[in-house]
């Protein structure tokens, strides 16, 4: 095994990531697509973390995970109000930013 | 041989895993695929011999995250009905799709010229004793602002909830 295949998997899994949070409506998977492109990122940290022999990339990934936790708990306690607020999953209802007639 | 084996099967199920997310119509079966990503990638960091990343992501990822949502995606619990109706979604996925292209093809020329190997490394590669020496000397301070991160989130998210109520 090689670095390019981990790196082409992070690649890969980070795109569908993407695929999904932008050609998806329901507010779950959209989170759950964001948290793979996440976590694709610390696959690459930990493929160049063993590629360079140091701990630094290892590291860099267990803080990720953190972040990635803080992000999953905001995220959800958004859908969750956002849910109180409209009884709907669906992100084209929650469109209040969105500019009008421009 | 073997290694190459359990790296193929790991990646089929990453893979797998992330498609069947991306496309299912019920959130408890996204949530149910979505462990399965995760999972396949702590089988992905043990075969980096990064042995503490993989209980991290143990912990906190599948223990953790992936519970957390089961239990919110459970709570809410939307009738089928009610789940948005997604008629342009294959359109959208095509369009986003293309838009990627290039960016992967960036990365496929970059790697094909470099010839990457792995290291030659120690026994104590990504143990809990190494990793945990390099933490509390070379990163201390992220280490802490992690820490202050996480207790205004736990705050943050008690008020966005609080919010909603009124």
């Amino acid at each position: 095994m090689t670095p390019e295949h981990y790196i082409v998997l992070a690649v890969v899994l980070f795109s569908i990531g993407l695929v999904g949070t932008i050609a998806r409506k329901n507010l779950f998977v959209v989170y759950m697509s964001i948290e793979m492109m996440l976590n694709s990122i610390n696959l690459v940290l930990a493929a160049f973390s063993r590629t360079n022999g140091t701990e630094d990339g290892g590291i860099i990934a267990i803080f990720m995970i953190g972040v990635i936790a803080a992000e999953a708990v905001v995220f959800l306690a958004m859908i969750i109000s956002l849910f109180k607020l409209k009884k709907s999953v669906n992100s084209d209802d929650f469109s209040l930013l969105k500019q009008r007639g421009a | 041989m073997f290694e190459s084996l359990l790296f193929y099967v790991l990646a089929g199920f990453t893979l797998f895993g992330g498609i069947a997310l991306v496309t299912s119509r019920q959130p408890v079966f996204a949530t149910a695929y979505f462990l399965l990503v995760m999972l396949a990638l702590a089988g992905l960091y043990i075969m980096l011999h990064l042995s503490f990343l993989f209980l991290t992501q143990i912990l906190i990822a599948v223990g953790a995250i992936v519970a957390i949502t089961l239990l919110v995606v459970s709570s809410i619990n939307i009738k089928d009905e009610d789940l948005p109706e997604e008629p342009n979604m294959a359109k959208w996925a095509v369009a986003s799709a293309a838009l990627l292209l290039p960016f992967i093809a960036v990365v496929m020329m970059t790697l094909g010229e470099q010839n990457l190997t792995f290291a030659d490394i120690d026994q104590g590669f990504g143990s809990l004793k190494v990793v945990g020496l390099e933490i509390f000397t070379k990163w201390v301070v992220p280490f802490e602002i992690i820490s202050v991160l996480l207790t205004a989130i736990l705050i943050g998210a008690i008020v966005i909830v609080k919010k909603a109520k009124r």
